[in-house]
């Protein structure tokens, strides 16, 4: 049996290789491929979807400007009583199920948005070119999150580690163009594009 | 750069947030019961002070809520950030 199709928007467009001197790496760029769950709790429920989410996902409901990361997925604050769930669909189609609609709205975002993983010794450099959020280490560290700007873009901004990996959520529509931008900003400094991690939610 | 703090993501840059205007303004319970003067002096009338200035914002491209903010209008210092539906904070010194 052939290989299903890849279906996200990055698939084709984001090719292995290397852009810069050849000599360097100091950033590399992947897409990641993952569902995407937003659970948006109705109004004085917030304590509710907590509840739900630590029953149905092993999480619990981030504070503002952070993320919570468990085994098979992570909780991003997205905004007051909003949270994006960033996971396998094998794991969050689950969650999505059985969420109770009178405590919250779940949409489902997996190609609605994807997700570009940037890390390396320049990647802090790399954003600064598009991102006016201060990503210096000590203003910025591993958990937290960011909704902003980058490159024009409407992004949701996660530091995933202190390599630092840099989780880039952007609008599917947005993503090809934002890539090429992640890979003009980053030549520079050497950038390595490696294959896609995740599966397609799909 | 113009950092505004938002009650809810903290301090970020400008460009991810939208202006909205005066800040605790009632919309009249009985429009019908206004004259013309009265429902223009609603829509169209603000005290457009020099100085300290209740305003709407909205962090449209962070967390998307509205909030008030008091800023100065001749140095455009941000005096204080709120959240909606709170009362005007009082800076003291009769401003
Ligand atoms: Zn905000």
């Amino acid at each position: 049996m052939s290989a299903p199709e890849p279906r996200t928007i990055l698939a084709g467009h984001l090719r292995p290789g290397h852009h810069g001197p050849a000599e360097r790496t100091g950033a590399t760029l992947r897409e990641r491929r993952a569902a995407l769950l937003e659970l948006s709790a109705r109004r004085g429920r917030a304590g509710d979807v907590a509840a739900f989410l630590r029953e149905a996902a092993g999480l619990d409901l981030p504070p503002p400007g952070r993320a919570i990361s468990g085994a098979e997925a992570a909780a991003l604050w997205i905004a007051p009583a909003t949270v994006l769930l960033v996971g396998a669909a094998a794991a969050l189609e689950p969650v999505r199920a059985r969420v109770p609609r009178e405590i919250a709205t779940a949409l489902d975002q997996s190609f609605g948005y994807a997700i570009l993983r940037l890390a390396g010794a320049a990647a802090r450099a790399v954003l600064a070119k598009g991102c006016r959020v201060d990503l210096d280490p000590g203003a910025f560290a591993p958990g937290q999150v960011a909704r902003t700007i980058v490159a024009q873009v409407p992004t949701i901004l996660h530091q995933a580690d202190a390599a630092p990996t840099f989780e880039l959520i952007v609008p599917a529509s947005l993503a090809r163009s934002f890539a090429d931008f992640l890979i003009e900003a980053a030549a520079e400094f050497g950038c390595a594009v490696e294959p896609a991690i995740g599966r397609d939610p799909g | 750069m113009l950092l505004v703090t938002c009650p809810h993501c903290g301090a970020r840059p400008e460009i991810e947030f939208r202006y909205g205007g005066e800040a605790h303004i009632a919309r009249p319970a009985d429009p019908s019961a206004l004259d013309d003067r009265q429902w223009a002096e609603f829509l169209y009338f603000r005290s457009n002070p020099k100085g300290v200035y209740a305003e709407r914002w909205n962090h449209a491209h962070g967390c998307g809520r509205w909030f008030n903010a008091l800023r100065d209008t001749a140095s455009d210092a941000f005096l204080a950030t709120y959240p909606a539906g709170q009362q005007r904070p009082d800076l003291g010194g009769g401003r």
